[in-house]
């Protein structure tokens, strides 16, 4: 499909946004003191705003700005951000961001396949040491004499899964009073 | 983007300090010349910096830190795969494959901390002009570059909306549950306001001819002699490194 130039602008310019929020949430998860990243409600969104292929974009460079703006490992988690954005274009396509309860529920989804997909850089990359809260859970699970594996998937699918859940409900929540016009399909 | 080094962190440099620490990764076989490596290049980058030498030192420990004392306590003590090596005051486990796992983790977060050093180094104008000299389509160039800005508008977004909520009497400090109720209160007003605003910005940039005129080809930059030996500090780090390990 090919775009206007007022279209691209208007997507590159919305990209940017939701790689922003992905970038500058983590700022309000500290403020409030929140065990979750809150690191992918942008690319969540994006599925909402922009094309794919942006969408897709959203999230492979939220990681790679992420990981000079907040912490050198972010980037090596660029796959889960990919598999984040295709999840969400499926599921606006699909529908299933018009109820709370799909969209929660979508949410528990993208959060279990994440944890799959980071929980090997995790392990491999970085010795099972993630972010704070799921460090926590895998070191307690490690000192139990479960091996690395079973530990950092454990961790990460808690920590991922309660992250995931309120993301999706807080895109719900943003597509509900974000004007019409703003969105793709309108 | 911010540190101001004495000498001035080209792209080119950081592409070439990536390149060598890949290398160094692949082909150093000892943890103690990775370390002599990694520790060259943190002299090499603190040693670049103008004022900010004591600034760039402490972002390293803020990157490294919670990783690397995790990755020592986590394994060194609590991993119950680890064999225990030697009862501490015979209460703390101390077990010596876990250390060395750890430490071994440990160097390579430092050394990826410390290459994310480099690329914090890089002016904005140099890094802008890059892009533009690698002939990516305006709105890719304005893609990066808005998402890099726009992070830290939404992080003062957040902190400003959050004092405001506050002051109105908005409950967005007391306990669990009720810090994830107000955020939602916290979160709309920046995320609305900062989409309407772009909206608005749309129609400024196609009207300036934004998208429509191809960007002109940007002279290269000149690079003295004193940064192109700069350049040549990381493979000379990685020649010793090499040396070091074949000695070792």
């Amino acid at each position: 499909m090919s775009y206007s130039s007022v279209q691209i602008t208007r997507f590159a310019v919305f990209s940017a946004i939701c790689v922003a929020l992905n970038v500058g949430l983590n700022k309000l998860a500290a403020v409030l003191q929140l065990p979750v990243f809150m690191d992918t409600v942008g690319t969540i969104l994006s599925g909402a705003l922009v094309p794919p292929g942006f969408s897709v974009a959203v999230g492979v460079v939220s990681n790679l700005i992420g990981g000079v703006v907040t912490h050198p490992a972010i980037p090596f988690y660029i796959g889960t951000q990919v598999v984040v954005a295709l999840m969400s274009i499926a599921a606006f396509r699909f529908g299933w961001f018009h109820r709370l309860w799909s969209a929660l529920l979508m949410g528990l989804a993208i959060g279990i396949v994440s944890a799959v997909v980071s929980a090997p850089i995790t392990v491999l990359a970085f010795g099972g040491i993630t972010e704070p809260g799921a460090t926590a859970i895998n070191g307690i699970l490690l000192a139990a004499g479960h091996d690395i594996w079973t530990a950092v998937v454990s961790g990460t699918l808690i920590v991922s899964s309660v992250d995931k859940v309120i993301a999706a409900g807080l895109v719900w929540l943003m597509l509900k009073r974000l004007p019409d016009r703003l969105k793709r399909e309108s | 983007m911010t540190a101001t080094p004495v000498v001035r962190i080209f792209p080119v440099t950081v592409a070439i300090v990536i390149a060598v620490t890949f290398v160094a990764m692949w082909v150093l076989k000892s943890q103690l010349s990775l370390t002599i490596f990694t520790g060259f290049l943190i002299l090499i980058l603190i040693g670049s910096q103008r004022n900010s030498g004591n600034l760039m030192a402490g972002r390293l420990l803020k990157w490294t830190i919670p990783f690397v004392v995790p990755l020592i306590v986590i394994h060194g003590i609590l991993n119950a795969t680890f064999p225990i090596s030697l009862w501490l005051w015979d209460a703390v486990p101390l077990r010596f494959d876990g250390l060395r796992f750890g430490y071994i983790m440990s160097v390579r977060v430092v050394l990826l901390s410390t290459v994310a050093g480099f690329l914090v180094s890089i002016l904005r104008d140099d890094f802008v002009e890059s892009l533009i000299r690698l002939r990516l389509p305006s709105w890719i160039v304005l893609f990066l570059m808005q998402s890099t800005a726009m992070a830290g508008v939404i992080q003062r977004r957040v902190s400003s909306v959050y004092l405001a909520q506050r002051s109105r009497g908005i409950p967005v400090g007391s306990g669990f549950f009720s810090r994830v109720k107000s955020v939602p209160s916290i979160l709309l007003p920046v995320v609305i306001g900062t989409f309407l605003e772009a909206e608005g910005r749309v129609p400024a940039l196609v009207s300036q001819g934004f998208g429509i005129v191809k960007p002109r080809p940007l002279p290269r930059p000149k690079i003295r002699k004193s940064e192109w030996l700069f350049c040549g500090l990381p493979v000379l780090a990685f020649v010793i490194a090499i040396v070091a390990d074949h000695v070792i």
